[in-house]
């Protein structure tokens, strides 16, 4: 049973080292929660005009939204500082772990849930409006995506080696294949990119096109990619994390979760972006 | 053991609260966020229900006034309409998102863990960060009402094309949206918590049967804030694209179908509604048995109905939106699986009926709340057959009916649960008791409010009179100001409660481990530790009864 699980029978000798020690990260994070949506705001320049005048300068937006991002990150990282100082005093481990797989899990349900919705635009549109689809003669996918598609699906494959040659303890092996996975889906994201940008030039953007199904598309299109770049950016950051605490000697041992986590988190990215290859470029 | 070798900080005073990851702080901090916000909110109402009664907001009154010639008479909003309708929005969404829904979450916070005999949540930073969260979240939401064009007023379902207008000049509706994201978060966040929690950290030998009520409601709660508040979060960012990035997923006009955002919408809404209630589904069981001196009537059905609930409630979005032309086949649909949701909660209600039957009941403030929910909850449900209903729905839809029908379910039935809720459990968050007389006040006030304040709704509702407009036919007068006079009982009673919850605290504790003397019956965990419990909640967690703790 877990750490928090009191044992029946006699009493623990000081039931206070059962207790976690506070946490100022939870409330310090708030802090740029509310600076980003502010510098978004203002940078859209909707804030023009109110009481809350100054924060309308761009300038200022772009103060909050950057410097919300750098407080954000710099939160998230004395997080996980605290996180793994604590271990050492964690008093059931293992129970922890299996606690954290059901919360990825979970996370990932959620995550399903949200692209649900995505998905479920596009199959009504498509059901309910024939022109809802990219303009013919605009070159849309084409090998370069295919090629993409490969890459991302390739790196999803050295991601599961790499947890395996971990588990296995071939720790040498295990930073190559995380070093080739993080690549991988850095060339994919670049690969997006570029995509992105051809298409722009060609006018394939729901201002350039005709208002109707064309304009629909394209704009569900950037959101679909765009929602799912974020995600493959997002993972990025989480094999990247493992990757520099394995260089820095952690996951010698039995345990090696978050490398878990972040392959699983991983081969989620790869199944979504099949479903959305599939409903963006093979449906129309 | 390393644990010498790592000094274990603790911090006191203010900066205990602030830095606290202890689940029994964290629900006491979503408690009293969920009581300020509950009277802000009710102001908010109040000032909806002071303009329906003055005689400006009578339509012969206005018209017979401008004819002679003479100015309008007064009413709260005669200058400014438009402010009635973030009033309106304001109202829904901050009773919705920090009054509702947190309410629930912050009694589950202290109370589940030591209903399974756990030592804290599963996660216990990020409960802390789910509550702080709603801090930015009601940041952005209050902070809309001092800029340009002021808050959201498109009604907190922020239909398109409704909530697509002043995009780009007034920023309130995109408040709004960022403000959801973040409660959502806070949402999903904590939802994730509470199942990881009940589902690995249950005391040794508390199988699935044995889990008790509550702590089973919300688990149920949990997979449906889960599952579809991310669905919330992509109909409303569908809103913020469409407005600010000349995207058209809800213009009709280039595309976009206004329709499907409703869709997407209720898909979360709709089971929204449940979580604003099963966990207090859940808790009722306690206290009816508790009170009645017996065990819960049919342990078994009540899961399962709770669980039928959950799925059911994913099935039904779509009645909301009758009105807005779908085939008939998908109308038959949604008014079968809404009408089919009545069976899982009659079973709930029978259920505690039984429990009640040939019991020894001993009229508690909790209990009586208690009751009070039974009745109101089965006259909103009534109403809520009567909307689920295509030919009926079509007369009421977005008349008063519709509003009396989901005030009585909420104010009658989740906030009655809540205060029920809170009156038994208080001595135990607390270590104080509270004056039984006050409470018996508190109840009836609050219980004859109700009654006044939203059963004549569903006449005026009936009559016609249409919901969101702040003017209305001479016809619906009277009613209209019994609903303001229920609405001021009901306001009253709030204040009352908070203060009494609030001057709780100049006394010292008084209430022993078990203040309602319902350990011999109501073998749950919470009544084993002292009140309030120590930071660790047990020493040892009590042998799990030879007869269940859950079914007693």
């Amino acid at each position: 049973m877990s750490d928090h699980t009191p044992s029946s029978g006699t009493a623990h000798a000081d039931p206070m080292s059962h207790v976690p020690p506070g946490s100022i990260w939870p409330l310090l994070v708030t802090i740029p929660l509310v600076a980003m949506p502010f510098g978004v705001l203002s940078l859209l320049g909707v804030l023009k005009g109110s009481p809350v005048g100054p924060l309308a300068d761009p300038q200022v937006g772009l103060v909050l939204l950057m410097g919300g991002g750098v407080m954000f990150l710099y939160c998230l990282m004395g997080w996980c500082h605290q996180i793994i100082r604590e271990k050492t005093i964690a008093h059931d481990v293992v129970q922890q772990q299996k606690d954290l797989q059901l919360f990825v899990l979970l996370f990932l349900c959620g995550e399903f849930a949200a692209f649900g919705a995505i998905f479920g635009f596009f199959f009504h549109r498509f059901a309910q409006d024939p022109s809802f689809g990219p303009v013919p003669g605009m070159h849309f996918g084409g090998p370069l995506v295919a090629l993409a598609t490969f890459l991302l699906l390739s790196s999803s494959v050295t991601g599961e080696f790499a947890h395996h040659l971990l588990q296995a303890g071939r720790i040498g092996l295990a930073r190559i294949m995380f070093f080739i996975t993080i690549l991988l889906g850095a060339i994919f994201l670049g690969m997006t990119g570029h995509e992105w940008g051809e298409l722009i030039q060609r006018g394939f953007t729901p201002g350039a096109l005709a208002e109707g199904g064309p304009a629909a598309f394209a704009a569900a299109f950037y959101t679909g990619t765009g929602f799912h770049a974020l995600h493959v950016a997002t993972g990025l950051v989480l094999l990247f994390m493992v990757a520099m605490r394995l260089e820095a000697g952690a996951f010698r041992g039995k345990r090696h979760f978050a490398a878990v986590a972040a392959t699983w988190y991983w081969h989620f990215v790869d199944v979504v972006w099949v479903a959305l290859f599939i409903t963006v470029y093979v449906v129309p | 053991m390393t644990a010498a070798t790592l000094p274990i900080k603790r911090y006191t005073g203010v900066m205990d609260w602030l830095t606290t990851v202890d689940h029994k702080k964290i629900g006491l901090m979503y408690i009293w966020l969920v009581l300020v916000m509950a009277i802000v909110g009710g102001a908010l109402a109040g000032a909806i229900r002071v303009q329906l009664a003055t005689p400006g907001a009578v339509w012969e009154a206005v018209q017979a006034a401008s004819l002679a010639g003479q100015g309008a008479p007064a009413s709260l909003f005669s200058e400014n309409r438009e402010l009635y309708n973030q009033m309106v929005t304001m109202h829904a969404s901050v009773m919705i998102f920090f009054v509702l829904i947190p309410g629930f979450v912050g009694f589950a916070n202290y109370i589940v863990p030591l209903l399974i005999g756990a030592r804290d949540m599963a996660f216990p930073k990020m409960n802390a960060f789910g509550f702080w969260l709603l801090v930015p979240s009601a940041v952005l939401m209050f902070a809309s009402f001092f800029v340009q064009g002021g808050a959201a007023s498109s009604g907190w379902t922020a239909y398109p094309p409704l909530s697509l207008q002043g995009a780009g000049q007034n920023p309130g509706q995109d408040m709004w949206v960022l403000g959801v994201h973040l409660a959502g978060m806070s949402s999903i966040l904590a939802a994730i918590n509470f199942i990881v929690t009940i589902a690995n950290m249950r005391a040794p030998g508390m199988g699935w049967d044995k889990i008790p009520l509550f702590a089973w409601a919300t688990f149920f709660t949990s997979i449906i804030q889960l599952l579809a508040t991310p669905v919330l979060a992509a109909a409303v960012t569908m809103v913020l694209l469409d407005r600010n990035f000349g995207t058209s997923f809800t213009k009709a006009s280039s595309g976009g179908d206004p329709v499907l955002y409703q869709h997407v919408f209720w898909t979360y809404s709709h089971p929204a509604v449940y979580i604003m209630i099963l966990p207090g589904f859940g808790a009722i069981s306690h206290i009816i048995a508790a009170f009645s001196g017996k065990r819960v009537f049919g342990y078994l059905g009540m899961v399962l109905a709770v669980g039928c609930i959950t799925f059911l409630g994913f099935l039904v979005w779509a009645h909301h939106m009758f009105s807005v032309g779908m085939p008939t086949y998908l109308q038959a649909w949604f008014m079968y699986a809404s009408l089919a949701i009545a069976v899982p909660t009659g079973i709930k209600v029978f259920s505690w009926l039984a429990t009640m039957w040939g019991g020894n009941i001993r009229f508690t403030v909790p209990m009586l709340f208690a009751i009070g929910f039974i009745s109101m909850f089965v006259f909103g449900g009534i109403g809520g057959l009567v909307l689920a209903m295509v030919p009926s729905d079509i007369q009421l839809h977005d008349t008063y009916f519709v509003v009396g029908h989901f005030h009585l379910a909420m104010v009658g039935g989740s906030v009655m649960l809540l205060m029920a809720m809170c009156y038994y459990w208080w001595p135990k968050m607390t270590g104080r008791t509270l004056d039984a007389r006050t409470g018996t006040w508190v109840f009836w006030l609050m219980l004859v409010g109700v009654i006044l304040a939203f059963m004549p709704m569903h006449l005026t509702g009936i009559l016609g009179m249409a919901r969101r407009v702040p003017v209305y036919y001479g016809d619906f007068k009277i009613l209209n100001h019994v609903s303001t006079l229920g609405y001021a009982l009901t306001f009253v009673s709030s204040l009352i409660f908070v203060a009494q919850l609030a001057l709780s605290y100049r006394r010292k504790p008084d209430a022993g481990a078990d203040p309602w003397g319902v350990n011999g019956v109501q073998q749950t965990f919470e009544w084993a530790t002292s009140s309030p419990p120590p930071v660790y909640n047990f020493e040892t967690v009590p042998p799990i009864p030879v007869a269940d703790p859950a079914r007693h």
